[in-house]
């Protein structure tokens, strides 16, 4: 548990004290498992398997914003795992017409024309 | 803008206009005067040190930014409710004010480096901590995967950072790092309740086999996080044990030890984390208990 020690705060003026316990209620668990041959997961940051080596659904490294920043020597890792948006750029031709937020919504009973564009306080 | 380290093209200016804006709505609280940062009162390998963790922040901050905006655009299509995106929206704008938060901390404390070593400023392309969104039409998809999102960056993640950075402002005896500290650490509280909220909003709209991929991602986040976060120290050696966390007397620029951090992490986990998933139907303790671990380092004779 963590808590502001209150009582602790007092007695030290302002100065404060944060107090964190660990019980064994976490000990246990799969010491190693998942963590040989293809079921490894590919969240190690200092080892860098091939983007063939990693299940398509693994995660990457799951990181706290104010978790501890490896020195700089510490390789970063490529982006080698998961995600960045790799989508394909659409074919010029293929490409849908921009909407202008403000333009006219067409009735819908009515066939819309070459491309419904909207605008949020247009008139309906 | 070659020649600038990756802070610094970070924090670099754009528009007039657009600085106008930005301010207005990133620089909520008094900024702190970084100028005022009185660089000869610190050994300069301290300085280094508290560089190197500030700039891995607003990496990691940056990241964040990424990530929420890749959330939000995926609850967009799929139609949620207005509020969440409206929550949503205002944690983007706060972890671009902790990112700059963090820059601007990483330069004041070695402004040096800059020169003498700029990869301590370096700044990557983020990584997401999960899989693409789902391509395609499907609102079911796309919410298993947003919960599982939330799951990793808002449930783990920014209820990991709210001890943490409750720590870091109370170790760190320079008052610039102290004012950093608390001003994003006003902000977590929200991005911890945004998760679990909308984790609890979604779950219901999971069907078995997702919840299902979702305890068995779960397990493997929860391995991630303690590699990236417990420093390498296994709950092993520190269950059973307490640790106070306040000021030093030697001067600190905003830095945790390892054993504090893995003291944080393992027990948040225990009293936060892992409760409030079990509360919202989650077999959290199972997948703690199955999550992987690193193999046992040799014992030396």
């Amino acid at each position: 548990m963590w808590v502001r020690d209150d009582a602790r705060m007092k007695k030290q003026g302002a100065a404060r004290v944060l107090r964190f316990a660990v019980t064994g209620a976490l000990l246990g668990g799969g010491v190693g498992i998942g963590c040989a041959g293809k079921d490894r997961p590919n969240d190690d940051l200092h080892v860098n398997p091939g983007p063939e080596e990693r299940p398509a659904d693994a995660p990457s490294d799951v990181h706290v914003n104010t978790a501890e920043e490896a020195e700089p020597d510490a390789a970063p890792e490529p982006a080698d795992n998961v995600i960045v948006n790799t989508v394909k750029e659409p074919e010029p031709g293929a490409e849908e017409p921009r909407s202008v937020n403000t333009a006219k919504e067409p009735d819908t009973g009515k066939k819309a024309g070459p491309k419904a564009v909207k605008t949020n306080p247009g008139p309906q | 803008m070659t020649d600038l380290t990756g802070a610094e093209r970070m924090l670099a200016p754009a528009s007039e206009r657009l600085g106008r804006m930005h301010r207005a709505q990133v620089h909520r609280d008094p900024w702190p005067s970084f100028a005022a940062f009185e660089v000869e009162r610190y050994d300069a390998g301290l300085r280094r040190s508290a560089a190197v963790q500030w700039a891995g922040r607003a990496r990691a901050e940056h990241g964040s930014v990424q990530q929420f905006t890749i959330l939000a655009h995926t609850l967009c299509n799929a139609r949620i409710e207005l509020p969440v995106l409206g929550a949503l929206g205002r944690l983007v704008t706060d972890e671009v004010r902790h990112a700059e938060l963090c820059a601007e901390m990483a330069l004041a404390c070695w402004p040096e480096g800059r020169v003498s070593e700029p990869a301590v400023f370096r700044w990557e392309r983020p990584r997401l901590p999960w899989v693409e969104p789902p391509a395609g039409e499907e609102v079911g998809l796309a919410f298993a995967w947003a919960a599982e999102a939330i799951l990793v960056s808002c449930c783990i993640g920014e209820t990991l950072s709210r001890p943490m950075l409750e720590a870091i402002a109370v170790v760190a005896t320079e008052p610039l790092a102290h004012a950093v500290a608390r001003q994003i650490l006003r902000d977590e509280h929200l991005h911890a309740t945004f998760g679990w909220e909308t984790l609890g909003l979604l779950l219901p709209r999971l069907d078995d086999a997702q919840r299902a991929a979702l305890e068995q991602r779960m397990t493997r986040s929860f391995g991630a996080v303690e590699k990236t976060t417990a420093c390498g120290i296994p709950i092993e050696a520190v269950a059973g044990k307490s640790l106070e966390i306040g000021e030093g007397t030697a001067p600190n620029l905003g830095t945790l030890t390892d054993e504090q951090y893995a003291m944080i992490f393992f027990a948040t986990m225990e009293t936060e984390v892992l409760p409030q998933l079990q509360g919202l139907g989650l077999d959290a303790m199972g997948a703690w208990q199955r999550r992987p671990r690193p193999p046992a380092a040799p014992k030396h004779a």
